[in-house]
């Protein structure tokens, strides 16, 4: 087995006693366009700056194909790793053709590239990147998304096979940073690697392989965006103020800012419910800082996709299997600590009339009815009619919209205190 | 601007300093015949002075005395102190930087002061630019040492400060060695501290010159590395520069020629600060064009500014860093207004 393109192992960097990045260990391989994400000042512009040697590492090892990281001369680094920094200096007016040529500094020692050539090959990469119109511009005269493609085209000039790049969609319109990432996607599929420093999460979780989830310059989470982009994550990183789920559309996991955070009520709510029954009402719970769980639910169904995406609590069986009495056992605990557990206005059968047993626990039951004509229909046998009405006198029937003005009183009575 | 204006422009700089240099050798206080001027300077190429003696004694008296020596004094000063100022604003990525703010200069007029001060300057014609030098250096080195200190986003504006600070500093500590010392003279004080070329024989220019010609071309030899530093230092590294050795050559360099160019006519001023600048608005920033053409553009603006002080009231003279202080500032004053006008720092 050959060694991967960068391996870095145990790696730490500390200045004035500060841990700025602490045993960091991952490693990439060729073709993989790989994402650091982390809130600000998670250590990942330290983390490029030390693969790219402009910060000598603390402890740790950091190796190219094999080779130390140290060991190479800034030449041969040069032809290996290509970087962007994050700020790039604008106080001199170069022309852009000029900037871009910069790029195969590294490459023009030796068998050199005719000048004609370099040109070619700049005018070829600005036609890629659609900034022909800017070649003979000054590089001061450029807004800032400009000239960070201008930087990217130079880093693509470099042609070197591990490209570590921070932020570089930072200032782009949201056109242009798919551009930049797309091009950056063709260079993975020809073998290049990158590593990029993204903020933008949901950029991240549509065109990364792989993402490294940094904070406090320590590894939280590496993998798949869906494995590492997660609500628990998400939440412990940026304070409960944003809300993970999945694009209906592109099927990427997408993470929205939640508007204005909830302060936490003290109030727990177990749902109970199937077919997205639960999903408006546990919205609408979570938007008010409500502690809600769900369950049990069908894995697939909407609802748990809902309750997993958002990280509720909640407890599912597999698609198509019956809610059984082991099942039950296990979600009985959520049910019986909630201070009020809703039955939701669902169809039920044989695989989930288990739910109705589990409502047996709750403390506080509300039954959630909106059409007594369409309840006939409700349930597949009478078994379940039975069943249900048995919770009746165990419970509280309301309709969904008398449901919510209880809960708004509620909720404004604790919010109050 | 066209490509073919630039390059008309290019050229025509380039040939205008011969002219230049004829007519500083031809005009002054003494008018020397054109023919004659010349016969005398082919009678020198040829090394056979003593036929230019015997055929034009006078006119071979002031040119090769007086005026051939300040004349090359005076291009080695504003070539060196130009191309120190270029090389240095690519360095410090800011067109406000020059050896003049940076208080290299202030740092050599310094050693040279306290060698003459001390009596030392008398031993050897060299003790006296030594000490230049290591006035310079040392200051160099406190304005490097800052410039590593503060972070990298407020570094230029912390070196820049430092620098007027520093400059003051040491401007200060040179009148008051001056007025000091017992040798103290009005010319001298006034050589230190705005510099002159008045006097300047061969002995003054000879030995500095090769020193220069090869400390220059070394700098030049840096243009590439400062075009890559000039997108800032990380990026520069990615794109395998030695950030920290072309960092330290380049000061070195700088305050070796600016210490060599002030002990030949001491601290001209603004030319380190605008020679490179208006050559970059002409010629762009590119620094295999800018450190040439600044030392050609500065040593001619040199020899043009000392031209006029020796005959717009001749047979007094004005001196030559009082003509180029004046052109400075209305140079500056005018980009000030051009700037406003665009509303924008270029």
């Amino acid at each position: 087995m050959t060694a991967p393109r960068l391996a870095v192992q145990s790696l730490s960097f500390y200045r004035q006693d500060r841990a700025l990045v602490e045993d960091l260990s991952f490693a990439l391989e060729p073709g993989e366009l790989v994402g650091i994400i982390g809130p600000n000042g998670a250590g990942k512009s330290t983390l490029l700056k030390l693969l790219v040697d402009y910060h000598k590492p603390s402890q740790g090892s950091i190796t190219l194909s094999g080779t130390p990281l140290a060991a190479l001369g800034h030449r041969e680094r040069a032809r290996r790793i290509s970087y962007m920094a994050q700020h790039s200096a604008l106080a001199l007016p170069f022309r852009v053709r000029d900037i871009i040529g910069l790029g195969a500094h590294s490459r023009l020692q030796g068998h050199l590239p005719t000048e004609r050539a370099l040109d070619q090959r700049v005018t070829e990469l600005a036609e890629q990147l659609e900034l022909t119109h800017l070649l003979e511009r000054k590089l001061t005269e450029l807004s800032g998304g400009e000239n960070q493609l201008v930087q990217f085209a130079r880093i693509l000039m470099q042609q070197a096979p591990l490209m570590l790049l921070d932020e570089p969609t930072a200032s782009l319109d949201i056109g242009h940073e798919a551009q930049l990432m797309n091009l950056l996607r063709r260079q993975c599929d020809r073998q290049h690697t990158a590593l990029v420093a993204l903020h933008n999460l949901n950029i991240a979780a549509v065109f990364c392989d792989r993402l490294l989830l940094i904070d406090k310059g320590r590894l939280i989470a590496s993998g798949t965006p869906d494995q590492v982009i997660t609500q628990a994550n998400m939440a412990a990183l940026y304070q409960q103020q944003v809300t993970v789920s999945k694009h209906p559309v592109t099927g990427t996991v997408t993470v929205l800012p939640i508007k204005q955070a909830p302060r936490p009520v003290p109030l727990h709510i177990h749902l109970i419910g199937g077919a997205g029954s639960t999903v408006a009402l546990a919205r609408w719970l979570l938007q008010r800082g409500v502690r809600v769980s769900g369950g049990i639910g069908h894995e697939q169904d909407s609802d748990t996709d809902f309750w997993a995406a958002t990280g509720m609590a909640h407890s599912a069986v597999p698609a198509f299997a019956p809610i059984d009495q082991p099942a039950i056992e296990q979600a009985k605990a959520l049910v019986e600590s909630a201070d009020l557990t809703i039955v939701c206005d669902f169809p039920i059968g044989a695989m989930n009339e288990g739910n109705l047993a589990l409502a047996h626990y709750a403390q506080v039951l509300w039954l959630l009815e909106d059409d007594t004509e369409a309840a006939k229909q409700r349930f597949y046998s009478d078994r379940q009619a039975q069943a249900f009405a048995h919770l009746r006198h165990q419970g509280q029937t309301l309709t969904a919209l008398a449901a919510i003005k209880q809960l708004s009183v509620r909720i404004a009575a604790l919010t109050e205190r | 601007m066209t490509r073919i204006f630039r390059n008309s422009l290019l050229v025509t700089l380039v040939l205008s300093g011969p002219l230049l240099l004829l007519m500083y050798l031809a005009l002054g206080a003494v008018a020397l015949p054109v023919a004659e001027l010349l016969s005398v300077l082919k009678y020198a190429l040829l090394a056979d002075v003593d036929t230019a003696r015997e055929l034009f004694p006078r006119t071979s008296a002031i040119l090769l005395h007086i005026r051939l020596p300040r004349a090359l004094a005076a291009l080695l000063a504003g070539s060196s102190l130009a191309i120190a100022g270029a090389a240095m604003q690519g360095l410090f990525r800011n067109p406000l930087a020059s050896p003049d703010i940076l208080g290299i200069s202030a740092g050599s007029s310094l050693g040279a002061v306290l060698a003459i001060t001390t009596g030392t300057a008398l031993l050897h014609p060299l003790v006296l630019p030594a000490y230049a030098i290591v006035g310079a250096l040392l200051s160099a080195a406190l304005i490097y040492a800052l410039a590593l200190r503060s972070g990298t986003g407020q570094q230029l504006l912390f070196v820049i400060l430092a620098g007027l600070a520093l400059s003051s500093l040491l401007t200060g500590a040179t009148s008051a060695a001056l007025l000091l010392a017992e040798q103290y003279e009005i010319s001298q004080f006034i050589f230190w501290t705005m510099g002159g070329l008045e006097g300047r024989m061969w002995p003054h220019v000879l030995w500095p010159a090769p020193f220069l010609v090869l400390f220059g071309s070394l700098l030049i030899r840096l243009a590439t590395a400062l075009d890559l530093i000039s997108l800032g230092e990380e990026n520069a590294h990615g794109m395998g520069l030695d950030v920290e050795q072309t960092r330290r050559r380049t000061l070195i360099l700088c305050s070796v020629v600016t210490a060599l160019a002030i002990a030949i006519a001491g601290p001209i001023g603004f030319i380190g600060l605008m020679v490179p600048h208006l050559v970059r608005i002409l010629f762009g920033p590119n620094h295999r064009l800018l450190l040439p053409l600044s030392a050609c553009l500065g040593a001619w603006l040199v020899l043009a500014a000392d031209l006029i002080g020796r005959i717009l009231i001749a047979p007094h003279e004005i001196k030559v860093g009082i003509i180029t202080a004046i052109l400075g500032g209305s140079y500056f004053i005018f980009l000030i207004v051009r700037l406003q006008r665009q509303g924008k720092l270029a």
